[in-house]
Parts: structure tokens; sequence; C-alpha cells
């Protein structure tokens, strides 16, 4: 071979090693024997931040793992190395900025015709194995704490229904630990009853032909009771495959039992109200009795005084007359005091009726313009004696309402009442008009107000102004509470728009009879 | 002319509150009888017996109530002019519709006024 050829052959080979050197997608580092580096390629550069200037002829391990704890190993390592060991670590290098890099290293010495004339170091920069294999691990432990923390049963079986998986949750359910099911069948484990069997056995079926399957259903316990539990069973398909099914059981037992005990407690609540209102008719009953007597014997008490007694004491001496007096007065506030008790043992008992769904509504088209006809005839009496003057507007052609006549006839002499009541002098106007799908009925009057905070006060149970006239009322205190009870039976609202010394407009709304 | 006017309460008070109250028609009508009974079967025989032109019948007593002994005076043809007047605590319209469907003339709710009491007898006798 000629000189020529040879060297062009040298140069080629030399030319296709730099090529390899240089173009290596790795850092490739190359020292002598004393550790210092020779060459330096550009992925190392690349990787550790020195230029190949700056660090040819340092020392390799001072310069990559500058380190403390890194530089004892690198120099282990090195030391290894040159006594012709090949080493292969996973761990950690330092850059130029000081920052660590997770590498895997290969390091090899390198022998040239039988002799070590340095070593090649091959570092592979791993930090993006490291943190997939983080971000592994941490998926990992998130999903066997939530596996692991579940609140239901979770149990993984292969495709031919034996268990592969069982969690915590599982154990406590079934009383099973973990080793005693594994790779059991699940149905023999925890269906043992034979109609159960079945039917898990066509869950199975269910699940890999509908794709799901949930239903509320029993299994056994270890201990051979049976468990409510709601079950959904899922097929697992991983690349298109399926390879088992997932299958989660909660223990709905507490959840069954305290469905037992609502309706317990609804049966309880419906029998203590049947109770209250059969109380509540007794109590009607004994209560009038008494009541009869205590308001007929002072009437007639009141009789025979002023009848037969007073005007047979002739010329009486001062305090006797002054007795006579007060027995007339007495008598007249008994008769007062029971004519009092028997509206409101009325009123009570219809409120009673009204919320225990006792009263028995008579439902039926009802004209509100023949409502307030005859509220405003039966309330005449009351308006002239006090000198006020009866209004009412509406529209002739007002549709019918559905309602029961006693009741509604009942609020509106209610209001009427009131505005009357409480309406010195001027008028109570009755309004009423149709809008959208509801009748609006308006009281109207020119008397005293109410303050803003008694807005809705006056419409709770036992809530009273007082008689302007005498300073306590005659009223029972439930009378808007159980025109407001009636009216909301229907379906209405009621309320009240008034300033003191302005008067007061009562409303309420009853729903159009359906067509 | 007699008139008779029976009570019937198993209440004593109820009885002497009444007989009371229509004294004062005694003075109006001279020969006016007023009776009473306690329970069901001796207002039954009262009826038969005396032939009242007027009776108040409270409806709620033992074994045989005023709904019962309504029901028999008014089926038998020579009793089914009497007025009868029925007393009760109850007010429910359903009441009322067992007094009327028992052939009740009138129907009074406890409380009542002794005064209509006598208006009622008033009104009775006059016919």
């Amino acid at each position: 071979m000629n000189r020529n050829k040879i060297d062009e052959n040298i140069q080629h080979h030399q030319e296709y090693y730099k090529a390899l050197f240089v173009n290596n997608p790795v850092a490739v580092v190359t020292t002598d024997l004393e550790g210092k580096i020779v060459s330096w390629n550009p992925m190392a550069e690349n990787l550790f931040g020195h230029a190949a200037e700056e660090v040819v002829g340092k020392n390799l391990d001072d310069i990559v793992a500058s380190d403390d704890m890194l530089h004892t190993e690198a120099a282990e390592i090195t030391c290894q190395v040159i006594g012709q060991k090949r080493v292969q670590v996973t761990t950690k290098r330092t850059r130029k900025d000081g920052s660590l890099v997770d590498v895997e290293l290969l390091m090899l010495p390198v022998i040239v015709q039988g002799e070590i004339v340095g070593s090649i170091a091959i570092y592979h920069d791993i930090s993006d194995r490291v943190r997939y294999e983080e971000e592994i691990r941490n998926q990992k432990e998130y999903y066997e704490a939530l596996f692991g923390n579940s609140p239901v049963a979770i149990v993984g079986v292969d495709e031919n229904v034996n268990i592969l998986s069982w969690n915590p949750m599982a154990e406590k359910l079934f009383g099973f630990t973990k080793e005693e099911v594994i790779g059991k069948n699940l149905d023999d484990t925890v269906a043992k009853d034979e109609a159960l069997h079945t039917e898990a056995i066509g869950f199975t079926s269910q699940a890999l032909s509908q794709g799901r399957v949930h239903r509320i259903t029993k299994r056994t316990h270890k201990d051979g009771s049976f468990l409510d539990v709601e079950v959904l069973g899922l097929p697992v398909v991983m690349a298109g495959e399926q390879v088992g099914f997932i299958v989660i059981y909660h223990n709905i037992t507490e959840r069954i039992q305290a469905e037992k005990e609502l309706r317990k407690a609804k049966e309880e609540a419906e029998s203590a109200r049947a109770a209250m209102s059969e109380f509540v008719a007794n109590a009607s009953h004994e209560l009038r009795t008494p009541l009869t007597h205590v308001y007929g014997f002072a009437k007639s008490c009141k009789k025979d005084l002023s009848t037969h007694i007073f005007p047979n004491i002739h010329s009486p001496e001062r305090n006797t007359r002054r007795a006579m007096d007060e027995v007339s007065e007495s008598m007249e506030i008994i008769v007062e005091e029971a004519e009092r008790m028997a509206n409101l043992i009325k009123d009570m008992l219809d409120l009673a009726k009204i919320e225990s769904g006792k009263l028995e509504w008579n439902m039926r088209p009802i004209s509100v313009t023949e409502l307030i006809e005859r509220a405003m005839a039966t309330s005449a009496n009351l308006v002239e004696q006090k000198r006020l003057t009866l209004l009412k507007d509406y529209p002739a052609d007002l549709p019918a309402v559905v309602g029961d006549w006693d009741s509604l006839i009942r609020v509106m002499l209610n209001l009427l009442s009131n505005a009357v009541k409480f309406t010195e002098q001027g008028s109570v106007t009755i309004l009423a008009n149709q809008c959208n799908a509801e009748i609006l009925v308006s009281v109207i009057d020119t008397g005293i107000g109410i303050a803003a905070d008694d807005h809705e006060r006056i419409f709770e149970k036992y809530a009273q102004a007082g008689d302007p006239q005498t300073g306590r009322s005659k009223g029972t205190g439930l009378g808007l509470s159980i025109s407001k009870q009636i009216v909301e039976h229907h379906g209405g609202r009621i309320w009240v728009e008034s300033e003191p010394g302005k008067g007061s407009t009562f409303s309420f709304t009853l729903p159009l009879s359906p067509a | 002319m007699n008139h008779r006017i029976l009570i019937v309460d198993d209440e004593r008070h109820t009885l002497l509150l009444m007989e009371r109250a229509l004294r004062d028609l005694q003075d109006e009508y001279g020969n006016l009888e007023i009776v009473t009974a306690s329970n069901g079967e001796e207002a039954l025989q009262m009826i038969n017996s005396h032939k009242p032109d007027l009776v108040y019948l409270d409806i709620m007593m033992p074994h045989v109530n005023g709904l019962d002994v309504c029901r028999i005076v008014k089926s038998q043809r020579e009793m089914r002019n009497i007025y009868i007047v029925m007393l009760t605590a109850m007010g429910q319209e359903g009441d009322k519709q067992s007094a009327r469907e028992a052939g009740a003339d009138l129907y009074l709710t406890k409380p009542f006024d002794p005064d209509k009491v006598v208006d009622i007898a008033r009104q009775v006798l006059a016919q």
C-alpha cells in the first residue's frame, strides 16, 4: 500500500470517529490516566455548561462532581475504571452553575493495544426519566391512597371474576382479609346464598353486555350475615382488551335503616297529629259545655238582679248602691268574657283544624262579586254605627274562583270588621280585579294604619293591636291568622300595605277557576 | 191549650239553665209545662207519655244519643210534627249534615244564648 493511501485511510478513520464523538447525542468525555480531561464533546458542553477549552486538562471529577459527597463517589468510580473496571451508575453530577443534574454514567477504561491509556465517560441526561418516574410514583401512591382510603369497597377481578385486588374497605365490609381472597372467585366469596349467587353471576354477563351493572341488592359477610349493598360493576378495558372488572360495593345498611326510621318517624308524627286533632275535638266539646253554663247563668243572674232584686231595693245606702252597681258591672263583664272565651275556643279549634288538615273544605265555583256583596250586607250595621262610608269597585264580569264559601266569607268579614274597627272616620272600600290568572281583592280603610314592623306580625297567632276605643281588644288575635291559612289553602297570598296615620290596604289573591 | 216543652241533656246544669230561661214563657203562655230528661231512653219515654210540642235535644249522650232519638221520633207518623232543636258542642259541617239527615228541625251550637232558646220556643209555640 502506498503511503498516501495509508495517510488517507488514517485521516478518514480519524474524521469518522471525530464525527461520532462530536455528533453524539450523549455527553462523551475522555480522560488520561490521571483523570484529566482530554476531550469534551459538544453534548458535554451542553449538559454541564462548560466549554471544551475551559475544561480540557482539568480534573474531570473536580469539574463535574464539585459537590463534596459526589466528588468522593466520582473519585471512587474513576479509581475503579483506571483499575480496568467498567462502572455503570445512576447518579448526579454538577453543572457549571452549581445545579445538580440526574445522569446515568457509563465509564470504561480505554485500552489501546493491551494497555490502558485513559477512560471514557458517557453521561446520559436522565432528568426527564427521573421526573417521569417520580410522576408515576406519585400517581401510583395517589391511586393507592384512593384505593386504600376509599369509603366504598373496591374489588378488582380478572375476566374470570377471580379477585385481583381487595381494598381495605372491602376487608371491613365483607370480613375477609386481602390474603384470604386474592385469587378466589368473587361471587363464591361474597354471594354465598344460592339466590344471590345466581344473581351475581347474572351481573357479570350484564356488565359485559351492557357495559355496566348498578343495583341495590344483598351480599354475604364472612360470618354468613346479609349486608344491604349498592353494587356497581364495570368492565376494565386496557388497550382495547377487556382484562377484568372493577366492582364497587357501597354499604347501604345505614341508609336503609335510616329510611326505615324516617318512615317510622313520619308515621309517629302522623299519629301524633291525629291524636292532637282528636284531643282538640274532644277539648272543644268539653270546654263548650261549661262555657254554656257560665254564659247562661251569668245572663240569668243579671236578669234576676235587674228585674227582680235591684228594683226592690229602695233608697239604698251609698255602699249598697255602689255594690249594686258593681254587681251589675261584674255580671256584664262575666257575660262579655264568656263571649270572648266562646270566640277564642271557636277560632282556636278552627285554626287547629285547618292546620292539621282536618277542616272539611267544600270547594266549588264561587263568584267573588257575590262574596263581596254578602260580606258588605252583613257588615252594613257595623259600618253605619261608626258612621263610615262603605264603597266598592269591581268590574261586572269578574271570572269565578274555586273555593269554600264559608271560609272565604269568613276572610271577607274578618278584613271588613278589622277595617271598621280601626277606622274612626272616613271610608272602607272594597276593590276586586283580575290580575293574570288570579283575582285580587283589596279592603282599603282610612284608619290609623299599621307600622311596617307589624306588617308580618299581625298575621301570626294571637298578635293583637289594641282596640283604639277600649285599649283592649275584643278580638281573639286569631282572625288574620285564620284568614291567612284559608287564603293560602286556596293557593293565594294575603298581605297588607299600610303606614301609621295613612290607613291600611289588606289584599289577598285567589287563583281563577280552571276554565 | 196545653203546651209542653221537653229538654233533654245529660248535664244537670244545662237542664237548669234552659228551664230557667223558658220560665219567662210560662208567664206568657199560661198552660206551658216544661219537663226534662237526662238520657235518650228517658227522652223517648217522656215523648211517648207527654207528647211535647218542642224538644230541645242534646246530641252527645251515652247509649242512645240525640240523633237516635230524633230519627226514631221523626220516623213515626204521629210524632213527626214535634219540633226538634238539636244542641251540640261541635259545629262542623258534617255534624250539621247528620242532624239534618236525622230529621232535626233546627240546630244550635253551644255555647248558645239562652235568649235565643226562648225566641225559638216563642216562634214554635206561636204556630
